[in-house]
């Protein structure tokens, strides 16, 4: 009887493997998840004198992009969140690990969809986060909790499978 | 330029050869049919001649810089020197699995040649399974690994460059003697389907298979000490092991393999142990599988993987299920007919052999569980979790001191009974004689008492002192100790080697972990910077030309503390790879017995200065030379007389 | 065409899979004493670079790692302890950033699974080598049985 527990063990071993392909092993989960946002303090990216806090995130559900200037698929990505923010969805921008200039005028060129932009030039807020690549893009609700998290671009495909759904849900 | 497609249809002819070996000697040995199987030998041959041409045609490939080949354009440049255009061939994925293949028809033809004494049953089967295993490999090139793809009409008109860091000696010795040992291993599986198939799991099929399973066990120990001391001098941070993935995925068969010989030797020996060793031989080559897929189907991250693709990870892990299912289906049916009567008393060196077995089986599991615990616990939808280090050190730490100290017992063990009184009376003075030595020893290196250090020399001397006295007192004869010592045979000293060879390693890996001493150091030329007894001293810095590279190289002068003699002159560069304007760093190593000095350039700072890692590595030589004695010990053993009689 | 620019890419991506370690991440932190520098080489090999191929922060010169080991440096100017820092990382990025798992019911069976095993095979073994001292006791004649062999052989004689 013993002899068949190499066949079944293997047998067992072959599914996990099968079921690993294709999955990808660098993607992380969410630490932050149901989460507060971490307290924070810095300007915006406009307006130098104005401070922004996690205070400030609270009273709708948004999202929080986190992008730069320096990311290409950010770039890839902005023409939707724009299209997103005319659609009327808030969306709070986290310029991460950026130059202010050359950020403002980014935006000047390639449309602005934030509601307003977290200038985080040393990436502190980002770290709190567990931000480890752009883009990234967060779902805070109307409390100021995190509620998701998506690591890459946001399409129409990721915004109508995914966020869209639980965007809704915690509006209501 | 028709010569890549003559590779690509010799691949072709080679699996259609390797289809009609499968099959045609299986079919000949069950029927008792000798013509059918005798075509085992004219058909091995042709398999191997035709993989022979495919990889000669795309070696020329590269050598002519035919970049309309996609496979050369993606992994070879122009500028690229002779000897690395040739070893590009197995720089990438494609061409690792045409060496691959290459290998194991060449493992089938040595089978053919080397095999004159085999009932002819047998020789059918084996080279029918080796040939099975070809067919598995060959559908898999051509169906989805193909080296000779074309870029056509338009192709480019250099190459991408081979990624620099492969631009090294290492990438020339290293995989093939990796393949070498993993392939090997299909050698004994294949002996084993044909004892199960043959219901015959007797001394024969263990004696048979004992050299080959050795021998590959020698390579695959050059091949992962190779990578080992490869990494260490290439990628400048003087690791030479991190439990990544694509290294477990190696030593995971070498481990087993060394539980394999052991067990092969009791089987041969006394006929104990049979299905085990059966299980042992499956498990082996099913670990060289496994290490193909892991490698190269992207379910894990590695800084070694090739670049992967799912389509390719399944066809992998269906040749690997295949293989997995057949094989211990045959096990599970066929092995009730096999029952040995065991005598051996408990401390017995079959015993000890079992415990040889159980330590290293474990091992395995550890670095099993290591390395494939995150995909088990992401499939039941657990955490992500990652595994390093940390979990194996702590793991392997006790499991390899203990297997030490039972190899002193095992060594001197005799079979089938000895008493306790037996063991303390050999080994009293040995194990007196080792303690001595693990004391004196740090307090003379360090003046002070290092348990680590006190434990791995212990270890060391334990395993070399009872290796010494076994010698000495089995060449005891009347005629004196030297015609004694030339009595012994090959096979025994070459297992003195392996376990002797075993000891160096251990004391050298105790050493480097415990005692190395690492710096970051902000330094600009001029300044100098104090390491335990040596002085760095920052000479100068000077730019120069490779034949495919810009560098900044920087002049150190190593200096003794204390009676200010200059050790070594070190020139760390910190290169730039025209092809792809790829940086990488050249570490400069002063090597020594008893310790590495290693300096490597990171980053220039602000104000012209320089990161300069300095690390003081102590015995990290030992660690590749006692896997060279390791090996040459297998080799050693399998040049043994009576392997050659017939 | 697509397929080859797609096939270009790949080389691009094997060297930027190297890329991330072909030049040793090398900062240069002070530190007061020698314990906390140790205690920074320690918790440097132990955590993880979020975003690279299976590299430690010591050794990935990538944004995220040198982030990390500048807090790392930081916390232990405060005086943090090396538990402290590693559950402060894994805060931001999940139990994946530490190479040491934590010793949960999830991996009881990594972290105590190989003992369990070798508690098995010793029984295993002293079940098999003491199932053969019965054997060979049952299998050794008894002193009368030697005697009347011995006779038989005598009267042979």
């Amino acid at each position: 009887m013993y002899r068949w527990i190499p066949l079944v063990i293997a047998l067992g071993l072959a599914l996990v493997l099968y079921t690993a392909i294709g999955k990808d092993p660098t993607k992380l989960e969410t630490a932050r998840l149901n989460d507060p946002v971490p307290e924070f303090e810095l300007s915006a990216l406009l307006d130098e004198a104005r401070l922004i806090t996690q205070e400030d995130l609270k009273g709708q559900v948004i999202l929080l992009n986190v992008w730069a200037t320096w990311c290409p698929s950010c770039r890839a990505e902005h023409g939707y969140l724009v299209d997103l923010a005319n659609k009327g969805v808030p969306i709070v921008g986290l310029n991460y690990k950026d130059e202010r200039p050359t950020a403002i005028s980014w935006l000047e060129r390639l449309g602005n969809p934030y509601v307003f932009n977290i200038f985080d030039p040393q990436g502190e807020l980002g770290f709190d986060l567990g931000v480890y690549g752009a883009p990234e893009t967060y779902l805070i609700d109307k409390k100021g909790f995190v509620r998701f998290r998506h690591v890459g671009v946001v399409d129409d495909k990721i915004w109508q499978n995914i966020l869209e759904p639980l965007y809704l849900k915690l509006s209501k | 330029m028709m010569l890549p497609e003559l590779g690509h249809f010799a691949l072709i002819l080679g699996l259609a050869l390797s289809i009609l070996l499968g099959t045609l000697p299986l079919v000949g040995a069950s029927i008792n049919s000798s013509l059918m199987m005798r075509l085992a030998k004219p058909l091995a041959s042709g398999q191997f001649f035709f993989i022979l041409i495919s990889f000669i045609v795309l070696g020329m490939a590269f050598l002519q810089d035919d970049f309309s080949v996609q496979y050369v354009a993606n992994h070879s440049n122009s500028l690229l020197p002779v000897q690395y255009k040739i070893s590009a061939i197995w720089g990438g994925h494609e061409g690792s699995l045409l060496l691959w293949a290459l290998i194991l028809s060449g493992w089938t033809l040595a089978v053919v040649f080397f095999s004159k004494s085999l009932p002819l049953i047998v020789y059918a089967r084996v080279l029918a399974v080796m040939g099975l295993i070809a067919v598995g490999f060959l559908f898999f090139i051509l169906l989805t690994s193909n080296p000779f793809d074309r870029f056509l009409p338009q192709f480019p008109s250099d190459g991408a460059d081979l990624n620099p860091l492969l631009q090294d000696f290492g990438l020339i010795v290293h995989p093939p003697m990796l393949y070498m040992g993993y392939v090997g291993f299909s050698v004994v599986f294949a002996f084993a389907i044909a004892a199960l198939l043959g219901g015959q799991l007797d001394a024969a099929w263990a004696k048979w298979s004992r050299p080959w399973t050795t021998v590959a066990w020698a390579f695959l120990t050059f091949g992962i000490a190779l990578g080992s001391w490869w990494a260490y001098y290439e990628l400048g941070w003087g690791g030479w092991w991190f439990w990544d993935p694509v290294e477990n995925a190696s030593f995971m068969p070498w481990l087993v393999g060394a539980a394999l010989i052991h067990s092969l030797a009791a089987t041969e020996k006394r006929g104990v142990f049979k299905s085990w060793t059966v299980l042992l031989a499956i498990l082996s080559f099913s670990l060289s599988l496994l290490g193909t897929f892991l490698v190269r189907s992207g379910v894990l991250t590695s800084v070694h993987a090739f670049a992967s693709d799912p389509a390719r990870g399944q066809f992998v892990l269906g040749l690997l299920a295949i293989t997995l299912v057949c094989s211990l289906s045959l096990y599970a049916y066929k092995v009730p007919q096999v029952r040995g009567r065991i005598h051996f008393s408990l401390l017995s060196k079959e015993t000890f052999l079992l415990t040889n077995n159980l330590l290293l089986i474990v091992a395995w599991v550890t670095v099993m569980l290591g390395t494939l615990y995150p995909l088990v616990l992401d499939f039941i939808g657990g955490a992500k979790l990652s595994i390093g280090p940390p979990y194996f050190n702590a793991l392997f730490v006790p499991l390899m001191s203990v297997l030490s100290i039972m190899m002193g017992f095992g060594i001197i063990s005799r079979w089938k009974d000895n008493t306790a009184a037996y063991f303390i009376k050999k080994l009293r003075l040995v194990a007196f004689i080792a303690v001595l030595v693990a004391l004196i020893t740090p307090f003379v290196a360090f003046s002070e008492f290092h348990f680590g250090a006190f434990v791995g020399l212990f270890l060391f001397s334990w395993i070399v002192l009872i290796s010494l006295k076994d010698m000495l007192d089995k060449a005891k004869s009347s005629k004196g100790l030297v015609y004694g010592l030339r009595r012994l045979k090959p096979a025994y000293y070459g297992m003195m080697l392996g376990h002797i060879g075993f000891a160096i390693t251990l004391l050298g890996v105790a050493m480097v972990s415990i005692e190395s001493d690492e710096r970051d150091i902000r330094l600009s030329v001029g300044d100098q910077a104090q390491v335990q007894n040596y002085i760095f001293k920052f000479e100068s810095m000077e730019k120069i030309e490779g034949p495919n590279y810009l560098a900044d190289r920087a002049y150190f002068s190593v200096f003794d503390k204390d009676s200010n003699k200059l050790i070594a002159a070190l020139k760390p560069e910190k290169r730039i790879y025209l092809a792809k304007n790829t940086p990488m760093t050249e570490a400069a190593i002063d090597p020594g017995i008893t310790r590495d000095l290693y300096v490597a350039l990171g980053e220039r700072l602000e104000g012209g200065a320089w990161a300069v890692r300095i690390q003081i590595k102590p015995f990290i030589r030992w660690i590749w030379f006692g896997s060279l004695i390791m090996g040459l010990g297998g080799i050693l053993a399998v040049s043994d007389k009576r392997y050659r009689k017939k | 065409m697509m397929e080859q620019s797609v096939l270009k890419i790949i080389p691009l991506l094997v060297i930027l899979l190297f890329s991330a370690q072909s030049f040793a991440a090398i900062d240069v932190y002070d530190f007061d004493d020698e314990e906390k520098r140790v205690d920074f080489v320690a918790l440097t090999k132990e955590l993880r670079c979020p975003k690279c191929q299976n590299q430690d922060i010591a050794d990935s010169n990538a944004p995220i790692a040198a982030d990390m080991r500048k807090e790392v440096h930081r916390l232990l100017k405060e005086g943090k302890d090396k538990e402290s820092i590693v559950a402060y990382m894994i805060d931001r990025f999940g139990e994946f950033v530490t190479y040491k798992p934590k010793k949960t019911s999830e991996t009881y069976m990594l972290w105590y699974g190989p003992w369990i095993l070798i508690f098995v095979g010793i029984i295993v073994i002293l079940s098999l080598a003491r199932l053969n001292k019965k054997e060979v006791d049952r299998l050794k004649p008894s002193p009368e049985e030697v005697k009347s062999l011995l006779a038989k052989y005598e009267d042979k004689k």
